[in-house]
C-alpha cells in the first residue's frame, strides 16, 4: 500500500488502542454521556416545577380578582334584610377599539334605555379608552347585545346597593354613593365596617318600625301636618327599636329625596319640646327633694317673670298638688315646682340627662341642644314646661326613660346589643321616684280630667303625657303653628318601652272640632300603636284592677276631690 | 455502571412523578376555580332572591294585603288571655284519666263603652 493510502484510512479508522486504554476512552464518555442526562432531567424536574407553581399563583390571583369583597348587609334585630347588594351587568365600551362608531351606534340605539343613536355616536367617538352605556342589563338584553358581536364592546359585572324596604327606616339606613362609599345614616358611619365586607345588625325592628311609621303618617294626613317623628326605645338596654322621621324618601331614588324628606326630625330635628317636659320636672322636684307627692303649689293666679305671664291653659282655684299639676298640664304650678328646685339643680338634672349635648347615636345625623348659656330665673321656669330649650326626640325618649324606668338613664343605640355588653348607665332618679312619676303619667290617660284619655289602649298599663308647644319663629311664638307631642311608657307596672311621637304643625279638624292638640292629634296614635305592638313584643294585657297590678304602683294621690285609689285607674 | 442505571431509573421515577403531580395540580386549579365560579354565581342567584323576597314581604305590603284580601285587623286586647287563665277540666273514666277539656265557658272582657 502506499503512503498517502495509509495516512487516509488511518484518519478514518485509527487503529484500535490496546485494551486497557480503550476501555478507560469508554468509561470517560460514559461519565460525561450520564453527567448531560442528569442535568437534562434535573432542569426538566426544575421547569416542571416551576410552571406548576406559576400557574397556579397566577390563576389564584385571577380567582381572587373576580370575587371581590361585596359591601356588607345591613339588617334589622330579627335578621330582616335592609340594605343588600344586586347583581347587575354593566354595558361598557372601549371607543378607541370601536371601528365604526355610526354603525355600532345604529345597532345597540335600539336595546339601550337611556341613549339614542346621536347620544351614543357622541359616547363612542369620545377619547377616552372606557364609557359606561348602561348599568342593570336584563339577560335577554344582554345577550341580544352580545349576539350583534361589536368588537370594543364589553360586559362587566357589578353590584348595586338596594334597599329592598323601600321607605322603612330610610333615615337611619342612609345611602352611598356610586362608589358604593357611604354618605349617609349608617352607611356614612360604619362605611368602614360594611366596605371590608362585615354585615351589621342593627336595634331597629322592621316590624315594629313599619306600625309606628303608619301609624304617624295617618294622623300627619287626618291633620295635614307637614311632618312628624316617632321613637320607640327598650328601657332596659337602651336600643332604639323604632326610629320614624317623615316625610320620609325611598333610598333606592335617593336623587329623587327632597331636602326636607332627607331630614330625620327624630334625630337631628330640635324642637322645645313643651308640656311633656313636665314629666322630668316632677321627676326632678321629687328625686331633688323640691316637694312631695303632696304638697300643694299656688296656681290661682297668672304668674308674672320678668318679661313673662305664664297662664295656665285651664285656670285653677285652688293649689294643685304635684299629681294634679301633671295630669292637669298647669304651667303655673310646673314654674312653682322649679323655683322650688333652683336653678341650678335643674341644670344639673338636664346635664345627666344628656339634655345639654349631642346625643351620641350611631348615625351622623345628630345634634346638639339648643340651651341658653347662663341659666337665668326666667330660663328655670320656662324650662319646667318645655320652652327655651330645644332637643330632639331622641333626647327626649332617652330622658323620659330614665324618670318613668327604673331611674338609670342608659346611652341609647341604633345597635343591636350583644349579649354581655354593658352600655353606660348612670342613675339620675331613685327607683321610688320613677315609680311615682309613672304612676303619675298613668293618671294621665286614665283619669278622666287627664290630657291625654285617647291614649288608653286597654289593658296595656299605658301611661303619658301630653304636650302642645307653639313653635318658634323668629321674634318670638307662632301661635297658628303647633306641635304636638306624647311621650309614653308602658307598662307602668312594668315599665319596658317609652314611645315618643310628635305630629309638626297639625291643623285643627272638624272630626276633632277644631283642635290640634297633643291629646286629640297623637294620643288616639298611641293607643293604636301600643294595641298593634304590644302583642308583638309579648307584652300581656293584664287586669288593671288586681291587686297584683296596683300594688307596683303609687296610688295615694288625691286628684280633685277623690283620692286616686277611688278614681278610675 | 450499575450505580448509574440505578440512579437513571430513579431520575426518571422523579420526572414522572412530578408531572404528574403538576398535571394534577392543574385539573384541581380548573376544578377549584370551575367551584369559585359557582359559588360566586349562586352567591349573586341568593342574593337576588333575598333581596326579592325582602321587598315582597315588605311590612306595609303585607298589612295592606292581609288587610285587603284576608281581611285582617289588629288582634284586640280581649282577644289575648294567658295560659293559666284558661280553666281546665280533667275528666275520669273509668278506666283512670281520660282526656282534658278546655273549659268552653269563657267569658271575654266587655269592650269599654268609649270605644
Amino acid at each position: 500500500m502506499n503512503a498517502p493510502l495509509q495516512k487516509l484510512r488511518q484518519l478514518i479508522l485509527p487503529p484500535r488502542p490496546d485494551p486497557a486504554r480503550s476501555r478507560r476512552i469508554a468509561e470517560g464518555r460514559l461519565m460525561i454521556g450520564c453527567l448531560v442526562a442528569f442535568g437534562i432531567f434535573i432542569t426538566i424536574g426544575v421547569r416542571i416545577v416551576g410552571l406548576a407553581d406559576a400557574s397556579a399563583s397566577t390563576r389564584l390571583a385571577q380567582s381572587a380578582a373576580a370575587i371581590t369583597t361585596e359591601r356588607g348587609r345591613i339588617l334589622d334585630r330579627k335578621g330582616r334584610l335592609l340594605a343588600g347588594n344586586l347583581p347587575i351587568t354593566v354595558l361598557h365600551a372601549d371607543p378607541s377599539e370601536i371601528m365604526d362608531a355610526r354603525d355600532a351606534a345604529a345597532k345597540l340605539a335600539p336595546f339601550l334605555n337611556h341613549h339614542d343613536h346621536a347620544s351614543l355616536i357622541k359616547l363612542l367617538t369620545k377619547k377616552t379608552r372606557y364609557v359606561e352605556l348602561d348599568r342593570q342589563l336584563p339577560p335577554k338584553r344582554h345577550a341580544q347585545i352580545l349576539q350583534l358581536g361589536i368588537p370594543g364592546v364589553y360586559f362587566a359585572k357589578g353590584a348595586v346597593r338596594v334597599y329592598p324596604r323601600e321607605h322603612a327606616a330610610a333615615h337611619i339606613l342612609g345611602h352611598v354613593d356610586t362608589d358604593n362609599i357611604g354618605i349617609a345614616g349608617i352607611e356614612k358611619s360604619l362605611n368602614a365596617k360594611l366596605a371590608a365586607g362585615e354585615d351589621v345588625t342593627l336595634s331597629i325592628d322592621l316590624g315594629l318600625q313599619a306600625v309606628i311609621r303608619r301609624e304617624i303618617q295617618q294622623q300627619i294626613d287626618k291633620f295635614e301636618a307637614i311632618g312628624g317623628a316617632g321613637i320607640l326605645l327598650d328601657i332596659k338596654s337602651g336600643e332604639m327599636l323604632a326610629v320614624a322621621s317623615l316625610p320620609d324618601f325611598n333610598p333606592n331614588q335617593f336623587a329623587l329625596a327632597s331636602d326636607d324628606m332627607r331630614f330625620n326630625r327624630a334625630t337631628k330635628g330640635l324642637y322645645e319640646m313643651g308640656s311633656t317636659f313636665k314629666v322630668l320636672n316632677t321627676a326632678i322636684a321629687l328625686e331633688s327633694g323640691a316637694a312631695t307627692t303632696n304638697q300643694r303649689f299656688e296656681v290661682s293666679k297668672p304668674m308674672r317673670v320678668s318679661r313673662f305671664t305664664i297662664t295656665d291653659y285651664h285656670p285653677h282655684n285652688k293649689p294643685l298638688n304635684v299629681p294634679e299639676i301633671l295630669i292637669y298640664s298647669s304651667n303655673i304650678g310646673s314654674a312653682r315646682m322649679a323655683e322650688a328646685i333652683g336653678a341650678e339643680t335643674q341644670r344639673a338634672f338636664m346635664d345627666k340627662l344628656g339634655l345639654l349635648d349631642r346625643l351620641e347615636l350611631e348615625i351622623p345625623e345628630i345634634s346638639r341642644p339648643l340651651s341658653p348659656k347662663s341659666w337665668h330665673r326666667t330660663t328655670t321656669v320656662t324650662v319646667s314646661y318645655g320652652h327655651g330649650i330645644s332637643i330632639s326626640p331622641a333626647h327626649l325618649a332617652s330622658a323620659v326613660a330614665a324618670a318613668s324606668g327604673n331611674g338609670h338613664w342608659i346611652q341609647p343605640t341604633l345597635l343591636k346589643r350583644q349579649t354581655g355588653d354593658s352600655p353606660l348607665r348612670l342613675r339620675v332618679f331613685s327607683e321610688q321616684t320613677a315609680r311615682a312619676v309613672r304612676s303619675m303619667m298613668r293618671l294621665v290617660i286614665s283619669h278622666e280630667d287627664g290630657t291625654g284619655n285617647f291614649a288608653e289602649a286597654r289593658g296595656y298599663m299605658v301611661g303619658g303625657k301630653t304636650g302642645t308647644a307653639e313653635k318658634i319663629q323668629i321674634g318670638g311664638y307662632n301661635k297658628k303653628a303647633n306641635l304636638a307631642t306624647f311621650v309614653a311608657t308602658f307598662p307602668v307596672h312594668d315599665p319596658r318601652y317609652v314611645i315618643v311621637i310628635l305630629v309638626d304643625e297639625p291643623k285643627g279638624q272638624k272630626h276633632s272640632h277644631g283642635y290640634a292638640t297633643a291629646g286629640w292629634v297623637v294620643a288616639p296614635a298611641i293607643r293604636r300603636i301600643v294595641e298593634q305592638i304590644a302583642p308583638m313584643l309579648g307584652v300581656l294585657p293584664v287586669d288593671e284592677k288586681s291587686p297584683l297590678i296596683r300594688q307596683k304602683l303609687l296610688l295615694d294621690f288625691t286628684i280633685g276631690n277623690e283620692e286616686a285609689t277611688r278614681a278610675s285607674y | 455502571m450499575r450505580l448509574i442505571l440505578l440512579s437513571a431509573l430513579i431520575l426518571v421515577g422523579l420526572g414522572t412523578t412530578l408531572y404528574q403531580v403538576k398535571t394534577g395540580i392543574d385539573e384541581r386549579q380548573d376544578r377549584l376555580q370551575q367551584l369559585e365560579l359557582r359559588i360566586a354565581d349562586t352567591k349573586r342567584d341568593i342574593a337576588v332572591l333575598e333581596a326579592e323576597w325582602a321587598y315582597l314581604s315588605r311590612p306595609e305590603r303585607v298589612m295592606t294585603l292581609s288587610g285587603d284580601l284576608l281581611q285582617m285587623t289588629p288582634i284586640g286586647q280581649d282577644r289575648i288571655l294567658p295560659l293559666d287563665a284558661i280553666p281546665m277540666r280533667i275528666e275520669f273514666g273509668q278506666t283512670g284519666l281520660k282526656k282534658i277539656v278546655f273549659n268552653p265557658v269563657i267569658q271575654p272582657q266587655k269592650k269599654d263603652q268609649a270605644e
